[in-house]
């Protein structure tokens, strides 16, 4: 653990009066639990973990921080993939007690929230009138909707219905000096301010309410599950499905190490382990219409040698299509302690010639491979597994990671799709963007954050402010 | 009044060059297609600074066009009907319903509008997965890539779709597409529109008009497989008879339905987003009110937003006041200490427009917008729009 700067003892006493005692974590066991989000190779250690309970006391907060010069980083559930909410010797804001649904419109088809509201919560205070909030991340039980926000988060659902900044109306959020304002979405003709702000990671402020869009429920819902013998071919399938002038609402890849690993588990659902990989494609809208799409889909499948189409006939089975998809990171826990996922996007008929690609990379560095992904967005989740005990097999996740990247940009892609670039992928930054548009995006960040107090070191690579050149 | 100066150019790096060679204080400019018409009211012009106009319709190549992947990289400048062609011969499509043939893409996304289509396949900024952008200091910058997600860096294209070329001049654009549906139409329906808005369960989209000359009517949307639409429109059919409504146009194309009203030179539109709960309301309050400046209103339910079309001259600022009080009322919703103000700004307003626009906008999103401005050395008062 890192040597421990305790807050100066007037800020403290500032906070404490603020929070309550409950409220402000300094105890360094206690803030063992804060040191890493779900990337655990990413680890810092905060002085301080403050547990607001109003949105009030959360402003407060702010503006104590801001004129003590303490730079603080805000964190939801801490289940972000990219180290976002690691603290390094800064102040952790958690928005957790922040978990008020404030309003439900049915008529209006929007809620407003509190930023700790996690996003399941969410649809079921919606489905009493038929409505549903879309985005749905692999984690939405836990996850909150201010981090979601805050990476503007996909899931596998986003493919037909956008991810989370197609579904947010509005936010109000605290600028980093404490100065609440509200952000709307370019209705009033003027910029789309809320839309700069969903993903940029707490790095130009805190979210303290989300108004976003519900939608009605599908009328029927119905999945398949296409068994491949190759990785190549299912990925050639997935661009099949579009071409046959089919959207569908989700469309996801297992392969075989995932399967395995799954029908070893408690969560097995009766999946064939020597299959090389899966896909599920789930299908929404007026029955007959899903019908004949399901028929699409089972065709796209067969023609690129899909050995085995299996269509859910009840909801049942669709759950237990589902549940190898949704359970597959948990489980990576019965091979490794722990895991590197990556999120590139590619152009998804790059599919088919990447994965195999991706599989000989993890082999030639000597580690073990899971993929299951948003095969239908092109937003790969190669999963490398590892012991972080293992100094010389943690360097290599990093080499073969470090390549990975590079392949997807290569053929057109993105560095991350949906987990963000936090402080894992900073170093990446550079693929994407030359001086001009960091300058820009620095720039912008300035506008916003002049002293750098908000979640400072994420998103934009340090070397990229102009102070540095 | 002199004529704006017209700059055409044929590359981004043209237009870089003649950029960074302008003087600061050049004033803003003003991005279109086409030929300058002397008689409309632009935008931008104040008076004391000469307007530049650039038109991107030179800028119109297709960069590169991936079919299989559902996207395509174009100049901003090409054309609706050339760039529809285009898609069209893949069998592929944009949800663009309404939008002019001779509009341009740029355009399209510069002003990004609510539109018809925006519940079902998302508002234009999510049709831009990227673009290029030639920065008022002549830099040209690339965001975003073409994918279908990316979260790598802030949002910039989204900043780019509806800012109207404020922070410089949209060169080229990366969309989204989808596969050409099936079957689409178009009904356009006079009668009771409260009784097929909201509740129209048959359609996928729905818009209700009024205009002076006309009255109201309501256009359905239909989009999907030929046989659902089928199904969908006779039930819509049936159920227009029985209530005694007359179903006054069917486009099966889909595509001309949903456009503007035909505007004269300086009308003023004001978009209001109230939400879709307030919008019935506010709607009828609109249609009932007797003023004679009032020529059409048009609402996207689905989205909760309105259009309202004031004839130049007519009562000025004063309707829009009045307008604003209006849906104040009608929304005047508070949870705690949070306050929701109901969206309204102005669409279009002639020379004017930038002045009817501060009055308007909620004063704290137009502080952080100057910030942004400032930061990215935007022209605030410039305007990248199809109009001219």
């Amino acid at each position: 653990m890192q040597a421990l700067h305790p807050l100066p003892p007037d800020v403290e006493t500032a906070l404490l009066a603020i929070v309550g005692s409950h409220g402000l974590i300094t105890d360094p066991v206690r803030l063992l639990a804060y040191e890493a989000d779900a990337l655990t190779t990413t680890r810092g250690t905060p002085r301080a973990v403050l547990l607001p309970g109003s949105r009030h006391e959360l402003a407060e907060i702010v503006r104590v921080l801001h004129s003590a010069g303490l730079p603080f980083v805000p964190r939801g559930a801490g289940t972000g993939l990219s180290g976002g909410a690691v603290a390094h010797d800064t102040v952790i804001l958690a928005t957790t007690r922040l978990n008020r649904i404030l309003q439900v419109d049915p008529e209006d088809r929007t809620a407003l929230v509190e930023p700790g509201v996690v996003t399941a919560q969410i649809s079921l205070a919606a489905l009493p009138h038929g409505l549903r909030y879309l985005p749905d991340p692999a984690s939405a039980t836990a996850c909150t909707i201010g981090g979601n926000v805050a990476m503007n988060s996909g899931g596998p659902h986003c493919l037909k219905h956008g991810v989370t900044s197609d579904h947010v109306l509005g936010l109000e959020i605290l600028l980093p000096d404490g100065t609440t304002t509200w952000l709307g979405r370019g209705a009033d003709c003027g910029l789309d301010l809320g839309g700069l702000f969903i993903g940029s990671e707490g790095t130009i402020g805190i979210i303290t309410s989300v108004l976003v869009g519900l939608s009605p429920l599908a009328a029927e819902t119905r999945a398949l599950l296409g068994l491949f013998d190759s990785v190549g071919a299912a990925g050639a399938a997935v661009s099949e499905v579009f071409e046959r002038g089919l959207v569908p609402v989700a469309l996801e890849l297992i392969d075989q190490a995932t399967i395995r690993l799954v029908e070893a588990s408690v969560f097995a659902v009766g999946l064939p382990t020597d299959v090389a990989a899966a896909l599920v494609i789930e299908c929404e809208g007026d029955p007959e219409d899903v019908e004949a799409d399901l028929a699409i889909a089972a065709a796209a499948c067969r023609e690129h040698g899909a050995h085995e189409v299996r269509i859910a006939t009840d909801e049942r089975e669709r759950l237990a299509i589902w549940q190898a998809r949704k359970k597959a990171y948990g489980v990576l826990g019965r091979e490794a302690p722990d895991v590197l996922v990556q999120d590139a996007v590619v152009p998804r008929t790059e599919l088919e010639r990447l994965l195999p690609e991706i599989e000989r990379i993890a082999r030639g560095h000597g580690l073990r491979l899971a993929n299951f992904f948003h095969a239908g967005d092109g937003n790969l989740h190669p999963n490398l597994l590892f012991d972080r005990r293992d100094a010389a097999e943690v360097e290599r996740v990093e080499r073969a990671g470090a390549e990975i990247m590079r392949l997807c940009v290569g053929a057109g892609g993105t560095i991350t799709g949906e987990h963000g670039v936090g402080s894992d992928k900073v170093r990446y930054m550079p693929l994407m963007f030359g001086a001009g548009e960091f300058d820009a995006m620095n720039r912008l960040h300035a506008a916003f954050d002049p002293d750098g107090g908000s979640n400072p070191g994420k998103v934009l690579p340090a070397a990229s402010a102009p102070e540095s050149g | 009044m002199s004529l704006p100066e017209l700059f055409i150019p044929a590359t981004e790096v043209e237009l870089s060059n003649w950029l960074r060679s302008r003087a600061p204080e050049a004033g803003p400019v003003v991005t279109g297609q086409g030929n300058p018409d002397p008689d409309s009211a632009l935008p931008g012009t104040d008076g004391t600074s000469e307007l530049t106009i650039v038109s991107t319709s030179r800028l119109a190549e297709v960069a590169s066009f991936r079919p299989r992947d559902l996207t395509i990289e174009v100049g901003a400048g090409i054309r609706m009907q050339r760039f529809r062609e285009i898609v069209e011969e893949e069998g592929l499509w944009i949800p663009a319903a309404g939008i002019g043939a001779a509009r341009s893409i740029g355009g399209w996304i510069a002003a990004s509008s609510p539109a018809v289509w925006d519940a079902a396949y998302g508002p234009v900024r999510r049709q831009l997965l990227g673009c290029r952008v030639t920065a008022p200091d002549g830099r040209d910058l690339t965001w975003g890539r073409a994918v279908m997600k990316n979260v790598a860096g802030y949002d910039i294209p989204r900043l780019m779709a509806g800012s109207r070329g404020r922070l410089g001049v949209l060169t080229r654009v990366t969309v989204r597409l989808w596969p050409r549906p099936e079957a689409i139409s178009a009904w356009v329906i006079r009668g009771d529109y409260q009784q097929f808005m909201l509740e129209s369960t048959e359609a996928d989209a729905v818009a209700w008009k009024w205009t002076r000359n006309e009255g109201a009517c309501v256009t359905a949307m239909f989009v999907g497989s030929a046989k659902s639409v089928q199904r969908r429109e006779r039930a819509l059919a049936t159920r227009v008879r029985a209530s005694g409504a007359e179903i006054l146009e069917v486009d099966a194309g889909g595509e001309s339905a949903g456009g503007n009203a035909v505007l004269r030179p300086g009308s003023v539109v004001c978009r209001l987003t109230p939400g879709r709960r307030c919008l019935p309301a506010l709607f009828d309050g609109l249609v009932r009110c007797d003023d004679p400046g009032l020529t059409a209103i048009e609402a996207i339910p689905d989205s909760g937003s309105i259009l309202v079309f004031l004839d130049p001259g007519s009562g000025g600022i004063a309707p829009l006041h009045e307008l604003q009080t209006h849906i104040s009322r009608s929304d005047s919703r508070s949870v705690g200490t949070f306050e929701r103000r109901p969206e309204i700004g102005i669409e279009r307003g002639g020379p004017f427009e930038h002045e009817l626009a501060a009055e308007l906008r909620d004063p704290g999103m137009k502080a952080i917008e100057s910030r942004i401005e400032r930061a990215l050395d935007a022209w605030p008062r410039a305007w990248q729009a199809d109009y001219l």
